[in-house]
């Protein structure tokens, strides 16, 4: 076997694990799908053992580097369809091929926004509600919290 | 070990490079890909005069340019973070201000900020969209219709929703 080979396998095998992942679960380890970590830890098991097997400790490492990017990679591209407003903006013009700014905000509007994350932090146990009033939950670990501030970090490099 | 490093570091340097010289505000992504692509060749072609890279078979050295690539992608990823502040970001500044606070606190946070509005700019200035002269509707240039190819493919293929 090639490494040119063992490489197309594992790029195919991380397409198609990743598919039947969703097929399994769509469940959620926040902020990770459960599919994301499923396809991670398959794959770059996988590829690790067989490229030390048929090649070097040098060339698994390298696969296991290829397999950590392709889990962000794909975990952002997957978060960007899901959650993205410039995505949902995009998809949308696609779908019509014309749209104006009016209908636009029709189905796409403030309240949809909000709505939508509300949904998704409630969810995933970072909000609650009391008397309709919203306020962040003091988990030990919120990841939403942790979220931010590493998004804050990258605005401010 | 050593070439992930190297490849980290030359990654790191280029978005080091481009964030605080050609582009300290907005980041167009179609200009960051093309500088790449320049920074690349003159990555190369000095690469290939060290003697460690000329040494390695043709093999080794696709799986360390695929490692390059695949990492820079990664990179455009997290820099898209860096572009606008996600509606999440601002959600979550208006609940940790106040220990409860209601929806039209929230919105209203929200519609000040002009997220959907400060976003349809960013997609014209990238390229992506347009706004039709004639009748003022937004359209996807030629550009943007190939970039919503790849995201729907992959959206039908997956089964995705676009929440938005």
């Amino acid at each position: 076997m090639m490494i040119i080979q063992l490489l197309i396998l594992n790029i195919l095998s991380y397409i198609f694990i990743y598919k039947l992942s969703f097929l399994i679960t769509s469940k959620y380890i926040y902020p990770f799908r459960v599919a994301d970590l499923i396809n991670l830890f398959t794959n770059s098991l996988l590829f690790f053992i067989v490229a030390f097997f048929f090649f070097s400790l040098k060339v698994a490492i390298i696969f296991l580097f290829i397999n950590l990017n392709f889990f962000y990679i794909s975990y952002s591209i997957i978060n960007l369809i899901n959650t993205s407003p410039r995505m949902k903006i995009i998809l949308e013009i696609k779908k019509n091929k014309k749209i104006s700014i009016n209908q636009l905000y029709k189905f796409y509007n403030y309240d949809f926004i909000l709505d939508n994350r509300l949904r998704r932090l409630q969810s995933s146990n970072q909000i609650e509600y009391k008397d309709s009033k919203i306020s962040l939950k003091d988990n030990k670990f919120n990841f939403f919290k942790i979220i931010i501030f590493i998004m804050n970090i990258i605005k401010k490099v | 070990m050593l070439e992930i490093i190297f490849i980290l570091l030359l990654i790191i340097f280029y978005s080091l490079v481009y964030l605080k010289i050609f582009s300290k505000e907005n980041i167009i992504f179609f200009k960051f890909f093309i500088y790449f692509i320049v920074y690349t060749i003159i990555v190369y072609f000095l690469l290939i005069r060290i003697e460690a890279w000329y040494g390695l078979v043709n093999d080794l050295k696709i799986l360390i340019i695929t490692s390059y690539l695949v990492n820079f992608f990664a990179l455009i990823l997290i820099i898209n973070l860096k572009s606008l502040y996600s509606p999440s970001d601002f959600i979550y500044q208006t609940l940790n201000r106040s220990k409860y606070c209601s929806r039209k606190e929230i919105i209203d946070n929200l519609k000040k900020e002009n997220i959907i509005e400060k976003r349809i700019i960013d997609l014209k200035k990238q390229k992506l969209i347009k706004e039709n002269k004639e009748d003022g509707n937004l359209e996807l240039t030629k550009f943007g219709f190939i970039f919503s190819l790849f995201f729907y493919w992959i959206k039908e293929f997956y089964n995705l929703r676009s929440e938005g």
